[in-house]
């Protein structure tokens, strides 16, 4: 197939989990704010900042961390190229590039989408519902899966497409887990090992095992739509630990590390065909590697030699990923 | 007299250039004047050249997909010129300027009558050189003398324009090179229906520093004279085309002669330098004839 | 409930022009059989027939792109469900007489960019060519692949006040409209299935694979398996719509120029296999945006090096490089000389008569009779550029003569023609409007076939004569009838009207 449909299949499956993660993450923090009346408003805002990695760019061109601002920066800024906004409208876009490539159900769905995305705006996110707005991207972006999964034929098309939509998903897995790491435990530094699960009797809010802090990894865990399934395979509690353990290795989660990482190893082997242990390609290489490291390490591992570091490793090998598939298939 | 030419560009980029094509007008004509007995071109990164002839002269070109921050092209000229008195072709006796208003050469020469891209039709121009052109002379001598007042109604400079200066730029500082003394005349040769085209090529100075051409390729024009042949005059030196000169290619005006033209996709150009040096030989320097490149 | 209703044909006034359908004594005997068909049908019925075809067009997404709208509105191109029909006899005069035409046109071109005889001999001023702007002077003396520039042409042809056909214009550079002019048919077949029995229509669907056939044909040399693409400028070009549909139905990639690279002068093209070689394209972007590298340096739709590519024999553009200027409308007038000079031939087809700007006692007539003439400027095309006199005010008359006064090589004029008329469905009757036709021609190596139809296209607007889709135009199926069928059968007709909503 043309590099440049592959490519824009490819960015359809990142662009609509995009959408999807950031309507999810503010979503969650969003209601996290609200019912927390501990923590300040701010430290949630600036928490989802950091989590798009964009502190800078918003802080360029509004004057206050609000949640105004904050919800236009993330969901109708023009400006932002990660916007939802932006999100559903490139995904649109590169829908109607490759309109004869796919079903003609998948573009409904994408223009749709947009249309229906294009009468929200900030003043009637607030004044309406946040929780109506966030659970439309949530449904678009569902839709336009399942739709996917039931219309369009296995092959290329389809496997670029979901090697973009799970190189994204291990992505914005991956940056939830590390900036909420940062958020939650500011008195650990990566040296310290994680505590075993503390008696739930602690009087400080703010220490481990604290009010905030298990509700706020229980908001990690509900912004990645892993809250019951994460309560199913752990009876014993919510702790950073078992949620990171979760989140990275669990192999049957849908949004773990793990599990995305080798949804992606899927696509690449049957785009190239190649059934042999060493890779054929860069492409290969790259997400074997990640692959291999995720299904062969513990948890205690990763903790003990830093969390935040492994994290940044995965965010950083996920933008390998990313080059490697563009360089050997899509851009040469 | 045997001409050893080397003509080298060279960019720079400031960054990668993954992509780069290319086309080259800079081998030399082989016809009644001059031969053409070497002739060699090459880049860094080395790539294979291909070439075509097309109606003003020979035009090689060539892909890049080499990641490079750095292009060189180097091409090599070994040319004989023939030595001829350049007023012994032209007729400075007889009037015949009224051939300009036959039809024949309206419709046989209607490309060279026209405005092209870089040579407008400006009323300055025409009146310019209304004082020269008529039939009161005979046309060469007219031309001669167009000649020389634009050599010294227009002074020299290097840095009064550039590449993408326009004619009317050129009229109001009075001022250009090579580029912008051959652009001039081609406007007010053609206002007044000779027809006329420009010409890109080399100019031997030897050792007289008052001529101006040889750090880069020089330009020219040829006008058609009553008799049918197209004789160069070069506004810039007050001269009539000899055997100095290397005629590389010619067009309607800069637009079709440009030595190198390429696009690539990289970030912008940092440096272009340009060098071309020109020296005389005696036979015995000379190899033997070799065409460069076959495709 | 028919009975009760008016005949559709009911008032329907001629209007003192050539009507495809009707003369004063009732139908024309190739629409005899169709003209029944209608008159037994009610404008509930016919409407509802409308409405299932204008679904389908919709569902099929057959649209065409405005432009100026911000995000590049589709629109679906009207379609008028009451075909025209064009009996045997006249098709074989108008296909002789376009063969001979796109002939004489290659013919042109070749030497046009070779010896240029017919310049120097006399026929054609040579000044008209040389300066042409579609003229690419750079390409004289270049070679194509069987001496064929033109491998697709659609040519322009009306009807006068007499029914006589004249050539308008040919289009040789990139003409569109072949996708309505199946996709018209298939609609048709759907809607009025009944009339096709009973009228020996004869078929254009191979209109696809005699194209790819002959454009595999002109691949290089030793290409043994051919690979042919279709090079669009992309979604937002207005005729996007054409170039999926029919890289669909040749089976070919459809790319853009962004798909394509050029690397030791041979084009590849971009895939997940890896690079592979292109040998044959059929392009729908014009010569000026088709490489930055030869053309304008600016163009961002084209491929770098794809016409020294091209030049070398290393790949194959159908239309080729340099075509425009054998449809510039100032070299128009010349066409039957071409036609003696090359062929020996008389021309089949009549011509409109046209008045140069260029020639200095046409460009005072045209000054004298703006008013009953239609200017046009020589290479404008879509309807853009016009003039009609007889409907344009003094002021819209000066206004556009001071333009053609300040370039008059530009500028054309001609009579206007009153164009003949079909009957159109227009509310809940018949009304005539002005239509043209838009045959389409294919040149393979030796051979010249022409699709038997083409584009009927529709002025809808009242009164209007401009057909174009860009100005309000629509458009028809087209049926050339076969020679076997006897037209008169009666009996079919009466079976239909028994047969009422199955036909």
């Amino acid at each position: 197939m043309l590099s440049r449909h592959a490519d824009c299949a490819f960015w359809i499956g990142r662009y609509i989990e995009r959408a999807e993660a950031t309507a999810r993450m503010i979503d969650v923090h969003y209601h996290f704010g609200l019912e927390s009346p501990l923590v300040g408003r701010a430290l949630t805002w600036e928490a989802i900042l950091a989590i798009s990695g964009q502190k800078k760019k918003f802080n360029q061109r509004y004057q206050e961390i609000n949640e105004r601002n904050i919800l236009h920066f993330f969901a109708f800024d023009q400006n932002n190229s990660n916007s939802i906004l932006n999100c559903v409208r490139l995904a649109r876009e590169n829908g109607r590039a490759i309109r004869d490539q796919i079903s003609s159900e998948m573009w409904e769905s994408l223009n749709r989408y947009y249309l229906d995305y294009r009468r929200w705006n900030v003043d009637r996110v607030i004044s309406e519902s946040p929780f109506a707005f966030f659970q439309s991207v949530k449904n678009g972006s569902h839709l336009f899966q399942g739709i996917t999964n039931r219309t369009l034929m296995m092959g290329e098309t389809r496997d670029f497409h979901d090697a973009g939509r799970f190189l994204e998903r291990a992505d914005q897995t991956a940056r939830i887990l590390d900036v909420k790491y940062h958020d939650l435990l500011p008195r650990f530094t990566s040296e310290v090992s994680i505590p075993a699960p503390t008696d739930p009797a602690v009087v400080d809010p703010f220490s481990v095992g604290g009010t905030v802090d298990t509700h706020g990894w229980t908001a990690v865990l509900k912004s990645v739509g892993a809250f019951e399934a994460f309560r199913k395979t752990y009876r014993q509690g919510v702790t950073p630990a078992r949620v990171a353990e979760f989140l990275i290795l669990n192999p049957q989660f849908p949004a773990s590390v793990r599990h995305s990482i080798g949804r992606v190893e899927g696509c690449v082997r049957r785009v190239s065909g190649n059934r042999d242990l060493s890779p054929s390609n860069p492409a290969e290489r790259a997400v074997g590697r990640l692959y291999n490291d995720l299904n062969y390490l513990r948890a205690d591992e990763i903790i003990a030699s830093g969390l935040h570091e492994f994290l940044e490793t995965v965010e950083k090998r996920c933008a390998e990923i990313g080059f490697a598939i563009g360089a050997t298939y899509l851009k040469y | 007299m045997y001409l050893q030419i080397r003509h080298q560009t060279e960019y720079r980029y400031s960054g990668v250039c993954t992509e780069s094509h290319n086309e080259v007008r800079v081998q030399p004509f082989d016809n009644e004047f001059q031969r053409l007995l070497e002739f060699k071109l090459q880049t860094s990164p080395a790539v294979r050249i291909y070439h075509h002839q097309e109606i003003g002269g020979t035009v090689h070109h060539f892909s890049i997909r080499a990641w490079h921050e750095r292009l060189v092209i180097e091409a090599s000229a070994t040319v004989e010129t023939l030595a001829f008195n350049p007023f012994s072709r032209v007729n400075l006796v007889n009037l015949d300027y009224d051939f300009y208003k036959t039809e024949f050469v309206k419709q046989n020469y209607a490309e060279f009558l026209v405005p092209s891209l870089y040579v407008p039709h400006l009323p300055e121009a025409y009146a310019l050189a209304a004082p020269f052109l008529n039939p009161s002379k005979p046309a060469a001598v007219g031309l001669l003398d167009l000649n020389r007042h634009f050599h010294e109604w227009l002074s020299y400079d290097t840095d009064a324009t550039h590449v993408q200066s326009t004619l009317p730029e050129v009229l109001e500082k009075r001022a250009g090179v090579c580029q912008d003394f051959a652009h001039l005349m081609l406007a007010a040769c053609r206002s007044h229906g000779i027809p006329a085209r420009y010409v890109s090529g080399y100019l031997y100075i030897g050792k007289d520093s008052s001529m101006r051409g040889e750090q880069a390729t020089h330009a020219w024009i040829e006008c058609l004279m009553p008799d049918g042949k197209w004789v160069g005059f070069d506004p810039t030196n007050n001269l009539l085309v000899n055997n100095h000169y290397v005629k590389i290619h010619w067009g309607l005006d800069y637009g079709d002669v440009s030595p190198t033209k390429g696009v690539y996709i990289g970030p912008k150009t940092e440096s272009l330098s340009i060098h071309v040096g020109i020296k005389e030989i005696v036979p015995s320097e000379v190899s033997a004839p070799q065409f460069t490149p076959t495709s | 409930m028919q009975n009760e209703s008016l005949s559709l044909f009911d008032a329907y006034d001629r209007g003192g022009f050539f009507d495809e359908m009707l003369t004063e004594d009732g139908p024309r005997p190739h629409y005899q059989k169709l003209y029944q068909n209608l008159s037994a049908m009610s404008h509930h019925e016919f409407r509802a027939r409308t409405e299932l075809a204008d679904l389908t067009l919709m569902n099929q997404g057959i649209t065409f792109t405005v432009y100026g709208d911000e995000e590049g509105t589709e629109k679906p191109f009207p379609v008028d469900l009451v075909p025209r029909i064009i009996p045997a006899s006249e098709w074989a005069h108008l296909e002789r007489g376009l063969g001979q035409r796109v002939r004489a046109l290659n013919l042109f071109l070749h030497d046009v960019y070779h010896e240029a005889k017919i310049l120097s001999d006399g026929p054609i001023p040579r000044e008209l060519v040389v300066n042409a702007p579609n003229f690419r002077r750079n390409f004289i003396g270049a070679n194509v692949p069987g001496d064929i520039y033109i491998h697709i042409c659609g040519s322009d042809l009306i009807r006068d006040a007499d029914g006589t056909y004249r050539v308008l214009e040919d289009n040789c550079r990139t003409p569109s409209g072949v996708s309505y002019m199946l996709e018209n048919r298939l609609i048709l077949t759907r809607v009025f299935p009944g009339l096709f029995r009973e009228n020996s229509v004869r078929p254009i669907d191979d209109y696809p694979s005699v194209l790819l056939n002959n454009l595999r044909s002109f691949a290089p040399p030793g290409r043994e398996e051919p690979n042919v693409v279709l090079l669009t400028p992309g979604v937002y070009n207005s005729a996007y719509f054409e170039h999926a549909f029919l890289a669909q139905q040749m089976g070919i990639e459809l790319v853009e120029g962004r798909d394509l690279f050029v690397d030791d002068n041979m084009v590849f093209v971009k895939t997940t296999r890896g690079p592979q070689r292109v040998d044959v394209i059929y392009r729908r972007i014009d010569d000026d945006f088709l490489d930055p590298l030869v053309f304008r340096p600016e163009s961002a739709l084209g491929v770098p090096g794809i016409v020294n590519a091209y030049r070398s024999g290393n790949v194959v553009l159908a239309n080729g490089i340099g075509t425009g200027v054998a449809d510039d409308k100032a070299i128009y007038p010349f066409v039957p000389d071409m036609i003696r000079y090359y062929l020996g031939e008389e021309p089949i087809l009549e011509q409109v008569p046209t008045y140069l700007g260029w020639r200095e006692s046409d460009l005072q007539y045209m000054k004298d009779h703006a008013k009953e003439l239609v200017f046009k400027a020589t290479n404008e095309s879509g309807g853009y550029g016009m003039l009609i006199g007889p409907q344009a005010s003094p002021t819209e008359i000066s206004d556009y003569l001071n333009q053609v006064m300040a370039d008059p090589r530009n500028y054309i004029a001609q009579p206007l023609i009153a164009l003949s008329r079909s009957p159109c469905f227009v509310e809940d009757r018949f009304e005539g409007r002005h239509i043209d036709l838009r045959p389409f021609i294919l040149c393979g190596k030796d051979s010249v076939t022409i699709m038997p139809g083409g584009l009927t296209r529709v002025a809808l607007r009242k009164g209007s004569y401009v057909v174009n889709s860009s100005q309000g135009g629509g458009s028809k199926d087209t049926w050339v009838l076969g020679e076997s069928r006897n037209v008169m059968q009666q009996t079919m007709g009466s079976m239909t009207q028994r047969m009422e909503g199955g036909c």
